[in-house]
């Protein structure tokens, strides 16, 4: 394949010639006729798919054994990135209605490709990240309009400082985003300096509509991600220990389409803007990793968000029950 | 941790829902999709039908043994049907201090009480709060209590809170139940300084409705120790799952998604490896189904309090 080929495809735009070239040698060739399936619903998602030229068909199986379609995609579409990023399941099978030209990363050459401290690995990583974000967004956004009304202007809750070590290296090892952290020296390194703070059940911590001005990691506990305005709420991700939030309105520089507040109370860490665009640039193996991090829990935001939930009735109050009815109280044991 | 699932609808034979899928609940119990322990501490349903003598009462299998060798289970499945319906595969860590036996096996249904109750869950440090519902939970319940699980006292605790246990319980009733039991155990918890990941997945029915949480307290505050809890970092084997058949899709005016509800099912998770036409129910949810005159089947998922 050659640079300029890769050049006219929308996800690589712009990229300069030496970064195209590195690019290039993650990728192999896709050429297939009508009717070959390119991805298989359920079938691990084990490759992405850049489309040069050709039409292709996303469709999924419904419970009556039958198709329904998704949508199509068209030359300059990229498809399988969320599947590739989590490595989750693919939701839909993709078949190409007409022959097709595209180029394929396949998991290997992912492997390779999210760690690679090279100039245009690191920018065709941040290119995923970031379609995967403006999907996010997308998703966020259309919930909005569906839910109408207006976001609450209810202020962020400040919450109490954590004192720096308070939560043990092993266990900051063995949160989700740190798995693919190697060695301890590298999740010191990322967390070096990076303030964290404890929230209350039922805080505010980031306001919809408002610029994130920090990437938050959940150490303990739960933050629950919704569109909840004056009408109605969606809830949209429960993000647990080890999962980020607030990067909708910090990477794609924009107003957080979503707001977030603590289910549970919270130890969390919050990386400052500066920081975590520094981090996402920077080629060194800890960053690296951090950066894969991101964009992998980005993903699985997507997948969160577009996946099929059942729609509740919104609880009516928050901090208390409305079912309480006095039990008698307890003598507590000394903390 | 454990696999369950209900079914409240038209008559079904109950081979159908045990066996007749690609995920269904008797393969659960030794390849779950969604948790990495097996199940293998016992298997029991209750299954209710209208044709049969004394319909309030429902029919009852419960074993210690897994149901993927059982014969007799087989066949008495292919000749039950049933309009209502709880199964469970329960799911204990592979320790020996767990007790294995029919007196631990769910689901739970004391005598002269309409209400069952099977539960996927696991109340952090138990034993430390077990006396302390003793205030809660009626006399005349608590002496029914035979078994050693948590879940046996959340059902008493549950019946506890309801007018007449031994009466006839509505869904809303139940509901009602469920959310003062839930606010007791929080209080328990608190009180004792318990502050860990618990999750309280139950399914009631008494063959005419069905209640379900999707329920943890502390989410996200693992146990510091060596147990299955404190490595568990996703939390899929907490998830819950709905379904449902509809009827006369094709002839409503109001297009297929309104059609009348004739079934709907609830699982810790889907019996297709597919997924399709299941849904996930969000955390801190309770679900309430029961029989409505306009919509065949009403269901409703409400955010529980925080």
């Amino acid at each position: 394949m050659s640079v300029p080929d890769l050049a006219a495809l929308p996800l690589l735009a712009g990229l300069p010639a030496a970064d195209l070239a590195q690019v290039a040698s993650f990728m192999t060739r896709l050429e297939v006729s009508p009717g070959t399936r390119v991805f298989v619903e359920g079938e691990s998602g084990d490759r992405l798919c850049l489309v040069e030229s050709g039409r292709l068909e996303a469709t999924i199986r419904m419970p009556d054994g039958g198709e329904r379609t998704l949508g199509h995609l068209e030359a300059g579409a990229t498809a399988g990135e969320i599947a590739l990023l989590t490595g989750g399941r693919r939701t839909a099978t993709v078949t190409a209605l007409t022959p097709t030209r595209g180029w394929i990363i396949d998991g290997r050459a992912f492997q390779a490709l999210r760690l690679d401290p090279r100039r245009g690995a690191i920018a065709l990583m941040r290119r995923l990240g970031m379609l995967a974000l403006s999907r996010l967004r997308v998703r966020y956004e259309h919930v909005a309009a569906e839910i109408g009304g207006l976001p609450s202007t209810e202020p962020v809750a400040p919450g109490e400082p954590v004192p720096q070590g308070a939560l043990g290296l092993d266990y900051l090892c063995s949160l989700l985003c740190f798995v693919g952290f190697e060695q301890p020296s590298y999740v010191a390194e990322v967390l070096r300096g990076v303030p964290s703070r404890s929230v209350a059940r039922g805080d505010l911590v980031l306001r919809e509509g408002a610029r994130p001005e920090s990437l938050i990691l959940v150490a303990r506990g739960a933050i629950e991600v919704t569109v909840r305005h004056t009408t109605a709420s969606r809830r949209m991700r429960l993000a647990g220990p080890g999962r980020l939030l607030g990067y909708s309105g910090m990477l794609d520089d924009g107003m957080s389409p979503v707001a977030a507040r603590a289910r549970e109370r919270t130890l969390m860490f919050e990386f400052p803007r500066d920081r975590v665009l520094e981090l996402l640039e920077d080629p060194a193996p800890a960053a690296r990793r951090l950066a894969a991090a991101v964009y992998e829990d980005i993903a699985r935001a997507v997948r969160q968000a577009e996946r099929p939930m059942a729609s509740t009735t919104v609880a009516s109050g928050r901090g208390g029950s409305r079912f309480r009815r006095g039990l008698p109280g307890l003598e507590r044991e000394p903390a | 941790m454990c696999r369950v699932l209900a079914y409240l609808g038209g008559p079904v034979l109950v081979n159908d829902l045990l066996y007749g899928a690609d995920a269904s609940l008797v393969r659960q119990a030794v390849d779950p999709e969604l948790m990495s322990l097996l199940n293998l501490g016992g298997f029991g349903l209750a299954a209710w039908s209208p044709d049969s003598p004394s319909p309030g009462r429902p029919f009852t299998y419960r074993v210690s043994t897994i149901p993927n060798f059982d014969r007799n289970l087989r066949a008495l499945a292919q000749k039950v049907e049933a309009t209502a319906f709880v199964a469970h595969v329960r799911g204990v860590t592979y320790d020996e201090r767990q007790q294995v036996g029919g007196h631990n096996v769910h689901p739970f249904q004391f005598e002269g009480v309409s209400v069952a109750l099977a539960q996927n869950g696991d109340l952090s440090d138990f034993g430390r709060m077990r006396f302390d519902l003793l205030q809660y939970v009626r006399p005349e319940l608590a002496s029914m209590i035979e078994g050693t699980t948590d879940t046996e006292w959340v059902y008493a605790l549950i019946l506890s809170m309801l007018d007449d246990p031994f009466g006839p319980v509505g869904p809303e009733e139940a509901a009602g139940a469920v959310e003062r039991a839930l606010e007791c155990l929080r209080d328990v918890r608190e009180a004792r300084g318990i502050a860990v990941q618990s999750p309280v997945n139950l399914v009631l029915t008494d063959g005419r409705w069905l209640v379900a949480t999707r329920f943890a307290f502390d989410y996200g505050w693992y146990p510091e120790d060596e147990s299955f809890f404190a490595g568990e970092r996703e939390h899929d084997y907490t998830s819950l799952w709905i379904t449902s058949e509809r009827e006369g899709e094709d002839r409503d005016d109001r297009g297929a998604a309104e059609g009348r509800r004739s079934a709907v099912l609830v699982a810790s998770e889907p019996l297709s490896k597919s997924h399709a036409g299941w849904f996930e129910v969000p955390e801190y949810s309770l679900i309430v189904a029961a029989p409505d005159s306009e919509r065949g089947i009403g269901v409703e998922v409400r955010e529980l309090p925080w």
